[in-house]
């Protein structure tokens, strides 16, 4: 026994490993016909890919079936993208496949990139050449066979979104020969018919040559060219076709086609009307404004009256009137209490408090005599009460209480 | 392509949005306010008058080589 032991399961996984770290074995494109295929109740689909030599297992799990555009058969002649792999539990080396096309398509494949190649390099299919679709067309043209689903879908939704909207229906040929020509052509006739402003061109699902016609260049070039915005509606969602890419917009459906170029009738309405009744009350608001002007003015008008204005100066005349009067009362009352307070001074400072208590003023020659050296001769003596004349006998000076002068009392 | 000095529903709708906008923001002569409002419910009646239910009419070209 030489090198590693291992187990069934860790030789299978580190082959599945091995594979897997291989990047080549990650991305590639088989090419083989289809033997033995089934299609599990899963959704999923194993079939057996062979070529004069070899066969390989395939699986393609169910969320890559939604992309492949056929039913496969056995004795299909197909291209299948993928990676190599290893299923463990069964020791198993098989193809994991996530897309299949027919071959034979491969070539009509190859033109279809190089022609969306060359157009996006020219700028065909550029997001700034997108045009806003017409709020409200005046008619919209359609471009389809008159007697597919297409039509009937469009008119249905067009009629519930905007009853009595025009449509103008140019039919096409949509597949086989000439097909091309007819939808450029019907694009062409349709735009210039007077009121068109926007044009539906669609077409149902099919296979991929079913679609073909509107992979053309001429078609593609047309939709660009058209001077009124173009809504491309051309198979089912999975498929886009170059019309598509050349288009203003693109629509899932026919119906939804109808929904971008027609808008809802009430919708627009509702919102005229809303703009009406706000139009209304800012009209009427001003107006109110105004009015609300109009009468402060009147006011202001009204206090500038003469009158008025003479009114007010008389009562100010009586508010001054009064302030003097009051002013006056008050001057003569204070001049009043002053005199009585002045006499009452006058009083207490009087000689007759004096007399009254016993003092006596000498007069001599009616003047008072304050010193006795003045004391001498006839002096006049007055009393409370009277008046005598006297004559002086004698006079000595000193402190009439016999008291030292300087002693305080 | 549109039919000159006709304007289009779109322009017409826009003109009295503008219109009901400046309307509201007031500060206009009440004279220019009227006549605003007489200038938008002339615009708002011809878009109405478009919206106006009519029935469905459907023209079918004849396809002709162009």
């Amino acid at each position: 026994m030489q090198g590693v032991t291992l187990t069934v399961t860790q030789l299978n996984d580190y082959v599945r490993r091995s594979l897997a770290s291989d990047p080549i074995l990650q991305q590639i494109t088989l090419r083989g016909e289809i033997s033995n295929f089934k299609m599990y109740s899963s959704g999923h689909w194993y079939f057996t890919l062979k070529d004069e030599q070899s066969h390989i297992d395939c699986a393609l799990f169910r969320q890559y079936t939604y992309g492949v555009r056929f039913r496969p058969q056995d004795g299909m002649k197909v291209l299948v993208s993928g990676s190599a792999g290893l299923y463990v539990q069964g020791g198993k080396y098989q193809f994991y496949a996530d897309g299949m096309q027919q071959d034979g398509m491969g070539e009509l494949y190859q033109r279809f990139l190089a022609l969306k190649e060359k157009l996006t390099r020219e700028g065909l299919f550029d997001a700034a050449r997108k045009r806003p679709l017409p709020l409200l067309p005046r008619k919209i043209g359609i471009v389809t066979s008159a007697s597919g689903a297409v039509l009937h879908d469009i008119r249905t939704v067009a009629g519930r979104r905007f009853p009595g909207i025009p449509l103008v229906l140019r039919p096409a040929q949509v597949q086989g020969d000439g097909a091309a020509r007819d939808i450029a052509n019907g694009i062409r006739q349709v735009s210039a018919v007077s009121g068109v402003d926007v044009i539906i061109v669609g077409r149902g699902g099919g296979s991929m040559e079913d679609l073909w016609a509107f992979n053309e260049e001429i078609v593609a070039r047309a939709v660009a060219a058209c001077p009124v915005p173009v809504i491309s509606a051309v198979g089912h969602e999975t498929d886009t076709t170059l019309c598509d890419y050349a288009a203003d917009m693109r629509a899932p459906t026919p119906s939804a086609a109808a929904e971008l170029a027609v808008p809802e009738r009430e919708k627009l309405l509702a919102g005229i009307e809303e703009l009406q009744q706000r139009g209304l009350r800012a009209a009427r608001a001003e107006t109110m404004r105004s009015a609300q002007a109009l009468q402060d003015l009147l006011l202001r008008l009204q206090a500038c009256q003469p009158l008025h204005h003479v009114r007010q100066m008389a009562q100010q005349a009586a508010f001054l009137q009064q302030r003097l009067r009051e002013a006056g009362r008050n001057q003569l009352q204070m001049l009043a209490q002053r005199t009585d307070a002045l006499c009452g001074k006058l009083y207490a400072v009087g000689p007759r408090q004096a007399l009254a208590r016993g003092y006596v003023i000498a007069l001599k020659r009616g003047l008072p005599v304050t010193g006795v050296g003045q004391a001498e001769g006839e002096l006049s003596l007055l009393f409370q009460d009277g008046e005598a004349r006297v004559r002086v006998l004698d006079s000595k000076e000193g402190d009439p209480f016999g008291r030292k002068e300087g002693k305080e009392l | 392509m549109a039919a000159k000095k006709e304007k289009s529903f779109e322009e017409r709708l826009l003109a009295l949005e503008a219109l009901v906008k400046d309307m509201e923001a007031g500060g206009q002569p009440l004279a220019e306010t009227l006549k605003a409002y007489e200038q938008g419910e002339k615009l708002a009646e011809s878009l109405k008058k478009e919206l106006a239910a009519a029935e469905e009419r459907l023209t079918v070209l004849r396809g002709e080589d162009a």
